[in-house]
C-alpha cells in the first residue's frame, strides 16, 4: 500500500478506510486491488472490489482466496 | 432535492452555476461529494471564473435535463471504472481497431448518448479537463488573431466551437464528423449558445480532405486523436488546411482508459512526437492531471492525463 499510495510513513490498521488515506480514491483503489492480484495470484471479482472498505476486509477476503 | 451540501453552499454563493451543476450530482450520487470537492481545492478564482462560465454552458444544453444528465454522469464513472480496472490488470486499452470501437461503443445509439452526456459534464467537474478548457482560451487568446474562422473535427458538444466564437473572437465556425448524428448534436448545442448563425456543418472524413479555397486560423482537434487507428495521417491530412500563421490545438490524454480509446499515449513527450510526425511544431504544451496531481507523480501512478498542445506547420 506503501507503493501505491506513495506514502513512505504509512500507518494502517485493520480498521483504516479510505476516509483515512487522502491519497485513498477510487483510482487509487483500482491500483490497489490490482497490486494485491499480482501479488497472491488471484484476481478479485467487482463486487468483490465494490465491497472492499477497510483494510481488514482486504486481509479477510485475501484469506478466502486459495492459496 | 436534498439539502445543499456546506462545502457547495459556499462555491454556489459566488459560482452560481457551477454550485447548481455540483449539487446535481450530489443529489444523484452523494458518495462523490468528497471528490468533487477535492477537485475544486486546486482551482485558482480565475479557473473558478471559468469553471462557472462553463458550467452555464452545460446548464443551457443539459436544459430540462440537469438531473438525468447527473445520472448519466455516475454511470460513465462506473464505466471508467471498469475501463481503469482492465488498463491496471493489462497494460493497453481494451481495443484497438476502430472496428471493434465501433461494434462496441460508436454503433450503440443508448451507451453513446449517456456517454456524451456524462462526459459533457466532467468538463467542468474533473480537474484536469476544466483545466485544459482555462488554457485553450486564455493561452490561445494570447495567440490567435480575432475575426478568422476555426475549424473542429469531431466537435460533440460543441463547447470548444462555442468558447473559440466567444473567447477567442473568431468569426466562423466549422465542425466535420464523420457521424451525421454527432453532427446534429452539436448544432443543437450550438443553437443553445446562441451561436448558430456563425456555424456551418459538413459530413467530412478527414483522412480524405483535400485543400481547397477554405483555410482555417485554427483546427481543434480535442479528444479526437486517441480515437483514430492512424492519427498521424489525420494530421498530415488537414496541415494544409491551415491559413498563413494558422494554427492547431490538440487535446490528448495519457493514460486514460475509455471504452472507446485506441491510443496509448504514456508521456507528454509521446503526444508532442505525435504532433511532429504529423507535420508540426509545438509551440506550448500543458500537462493536466487527475485532481491536479503533480505530473511526476501521475506519471508514476499511471493516472490520467490530458496534455493541451498549440502547434503551427512545421
Amino acid at each position: 500500500m506503501i507503493d501505491v499510495f506513495d506514502l513512505d510513513d504509512l500507518v494502517l490498521t485493520p480498521a483504516t478506510t479510505a476516509d483515512d488515506i487522502e491519497e485513498w480514491d477510487s483510482l487509487s483503489h483500482v491500483r490497489l486491488v490490482v497490486a494485491v492480484e499480482r501479488k497472491f495470484g488471484f484476481k478479485f471479482t467487482n463486487s468483490e472490489i465494490e465491497s472492499l472498505k477497510t483494510v481488514g476486509d482486504l486481509v479477510n477476503l485475501i484469506r478466502t482466496k486459495p492459496a | 432535492m436534498a439539502e445543499m451540501a456546506p462545502a457547495l453552499t459556499e462555491v454556489s454563493a459566488r459560482y452560481p452555476a457551477l454550485g447548481r451543476l455540483m449539487q446535481a450530482v450530489v443529489d444523484v450520487w452523494p458518495e462523490h461529494q468528497g471528490f468533487l470537492e477535492k477537485s475544486l481545492e486546486p482551482r485558482t478564482d480565475a479557473l473558478m471564473e471559468t469553471s462557472d462560465r462553463i458550467a452555464a454552458a452545460i446548464l443551457e444544453l443539459a436544459g430540462d435535463h440537469v438531473r438525468e444528465h447527473a445520472e448519466d454522469y455516475r454511470w460513465l464513472c462506473a464505466q471508467i471504472q471498469e475501463e481503469e480496472l482492465n488498463f491496471v490488470r493489462t497494460g493497453r486499452y481494451r481495443y484497438s481497431t476502430f472496428a471493434e470501437t465501433n461494434a462496441h461503443v460508436y454503433s450503440n445509439a443508448a451507451f453513446m448518448r449517456r456517454y456524451m452526456h456524462g462526459l459533457l459534464y466532467s468538463h467542468v467537474l474533473w480537474y484536469m479537463h476544466i483545466s485544459s478548457l482555462h488554457f485553450f482560451s486564455q493561452r490561445l487568446a494570447a495567440r490567435i488573431k480575432a475575426g478568422g474562422r476555426v475549424l473542429e473535427v469531431g466537435s460533440g458538444h460543441g463547447l470548444l466551437l462555442f468558447l473559440a466564437l466567444r473567447d477567442l473572437g473568431l468569426a466562423e465556425a466549422v465542425a466535420w464528423d464523420l457521424s451525421a448524428v454527432s453532427l446534429e448534436q452539436t448544432r443543437e448545442a450550438l443553437g443553445r449558445l446562441g451561436a448558430l448563425d456563425r456555424a456551418r456543418f459538413a459530413v467530412q472524413d478527414m483522412h480524405t480532405a483535400e485543400p481547397g479555397s477554405e483555410r482555417f486560423e485554427l483546427i481543434i482537434l480535442s479528444h479526437l486523436l486517441e480515437h483514430l487507428e492512424d492519427p498521424v495521417d489525420a494530421l498530415v491530412r488537414l496541415r494544409p488546411l491551415l491559413s498563413k500563421r494558422g494554427l492547431i490545438y490538440v487535446n490528448v490524454p495519457l493514460n486514460a482508459p475509455m471504452p472507446d480509446h485506441l491510443i496509448l499515449l504514456k508521456t507528454p513527450a509521446e503526444a508532442e512526437a505525435l504532433l511532429v510526425k504529423g507535420g508540426f511544431r509545438v509551440l506550448e504544451i500543458a500537462s493536466h492531471t487527475t485532481q491536479a496531481a503533480s505530473l511526476s507523480r501521475a506519471q508514476k501512478q499511471e493516472t490520467a492525463v490530458t496534455c493541451s498542445i498549440i502547434g503551427e506547420p512545421a
